[in-house]
């Protein structure tokens, strides 16, 4: 191995130009979540952010004791910014759900969820930080180059060539990265704990009052066998998503199994957004041959459903 | 210039921007150690302020092993003392669930927490200004209260104390706090 292999590794990993399918599936799923978490703000803004919310902007400030960037902290706080940020924030949730302007959108989205996390960080879970962190490499990324308004309308359409355009996807490989780097810490923060080792963890987690939303019915005897399933269940398919998902052969497994912890979590525990935005988060890992095949499964049955009648 | 020559520039741009982003990354996820906090500092300040901040400790190290509620004493100018619930997720319903899981958030990883009690006096004196519905008799002292029950053990099944209660915060209104 040497230097120029190295850089030849680096330069196919990060700039081997790819479809921008998987990315704009992302954006889409991706938007709706962001949405989902938009609606769940609403009832309880000024609560939060408002004039007179349950922390001020000097304890927001001083919480964690290093500067933080937010549209609050500029002027003197009161409900009409509120309303103002969350307005900007829903229209370009909305725009980048449809890929109309979508950098401009996705950097807005960032700059708005920045200042309203930062306005009062003390509500704030995995999944609102990983939403927060999505919307900032969106604005790097080719998200808007397919499956968008902006595709519809572009020069590249305009050129009326058949064959598609590839783009760099070193934005998308960031993302691939970050959603690792979730699994990643996640795993070795459960890797300290004794629970997590003995296979009682996950009885904690579901003992929990505060998390419990739909009745487990295997449960109600405390079957230690399960329990310890579970947990060690758990414990590998977070170690996988970090690091089996980068071997093609595994990567389909691996996100099926991702799915079925995370509709489990979303079934049996009240952790909204973060199942939703991680499996969102798998679309990336999607090759787009494998999305085009799909699409192309979909237009095809409707037609076949017309030649047999 | 030749356009290979500008794409490998643009490339090299690209990558140093991609460094720093990865070790923005690396810097949230790898242990705190002396080492990783002087190399990183700049970094660090940069991420924290901008945003790209991260933290994915969940159930980490272990789940809390307590059931946790909390309320407030609110005593009024005339004597007479209301107690205010904080929203309890377990008596929701899904949809309230998933619109006050923020309190679950709040209440209990923050206000819990002895070591963020620089919350406490803003938490008071929100509770005083929403309970505050006539303008004769305001609010006068706010009392925080916690209820912890402990989740029994799975293998002998034993509970090792009864449900523990004590006031960990009491906060004189002032009249400003209601304005």
């Amino acid at each position: 191995m040497n230097l120029n292999y190295l850089t030849l590794l680096w330069n196919r990993f990060w700039f081997k130009k790819q479809s921008a399918i998987s990315i704009a599936l992302f954006r889409i799923f991706y938007s709706l979540v962001l949405l989902e978490s938009i609606i769940l703000f609403q009832p309880d803004l000024y609560d939060w952010f408002g004039t007179h919310a349950w922390t001020t902007i000097q304890t927001a400030k001083l919480w964690e004791n290093s500067p933080r960037f937010g549209l609050f902290f500029i002027n003197t706080p009161d409900n009409f910014i509120v309303t103002a940020i969350y307005s900007v924030l829903v229209i370009s949730s909305i725009t980048l759900l449809f890929g109309l302007f979508t950098r401009i959108s996705a950097l807005t989205v960032f700059i708005c969820l920045t200042s309203i996390h930062h306005r009062n960080p003390l509500i704030l879970h995995s999944g609102d930080t990983l939403i927060r962190l999505c919307s900032y490499y969106l604005i790097w990324s080719q998200a808007g180059k397919a499956l968008s308004l902006d595709s519809l309308f572009s020069k590249d359409k305009a050129d009326n060539t058949s064959k598609e355009k590839l783009y760099n996807p070193w934005a998308q490989r960031l993302l691939q990265i970050q959603i690792c780097a979730v699994y990643w810490q996640s795993f070795w923060g459960k890797a300290a704990g004794l629970t997590w080792l003995k296979g009682t963890a996950v009885y904690y987690a579901l003992q929990l009052e505060e998390f419990q939303r739909f009745p487990l019915m295997f449960f109600g005897t405390n079957p230690i066998w399960l329990y310890k399933f579970l947990t060690y269940y758990t414990l590998f398919i977070e170690f996988a998503l970090f690091s089996l998902i980068w071997i093609k052969e595994f990567r389909y497994p691996v996100i099926i199994a991702g799915i079925f912890l995370h509709l489990g979590l979303d079934y049996s525990m009240n952790i909204p957004l973060f199942q939703h935005i991680m499996i969102a988060s798998y679309l990336l890992f999607i090759d787009p041959k494998d999305i085009k095949k799909l699409f192309a499964l979909l237009k095809k049955k409707p037609k076949a459903v017309e030649s047999a009648t | 210039m030749t356009h290979s020559k500008l794409q490998q520039i643009q490339q090299c741009f690209l990558s140093l921007f991609i460094v720093i982003n990865l070790c923005i990354i690396i810097l949230w996820s790898i242990p705190s150690c002396t080492l990783t906090e002087f190399l990183f500092a700049p970094i660090k300040n940069i991420s924290q302020f901008s945003g790209l901040w991260q933290n994915f400790a969940m159930f980490s190290p272990n789940p809390r092993n307590v059931n946790l509620n909390y309320v407030a004493l609110i005593t009024y100018a005339d004597g007479s003392v209301k107690l205010w619930q904080f929203p309890r997720m377990e008596h929701l319903n899904i949809i309230d669930k998933m619109i006050k899981e923020r309190y679950r958030k709040f209440i209990n990883d923050h206000v819990s927490n002895e070591s963020e009690k620089m919350i406490w006096p803003d938490v008071a004196r929100h509770l005083a200004y929403i309970n505050n519905s006539n303008p004769n008799n305001p609010p006068k002292v706010i009392s925080l209260r916690s209820f912890i029950s402990e989740i029994p053990d799975l293998e002998t099944n034993n509970k090792r104390k009864e449900t523990e209660s004590y006031t960990f915060f009491v906060y004189k209104v002032m009249p400003e706090d209601l304005k």
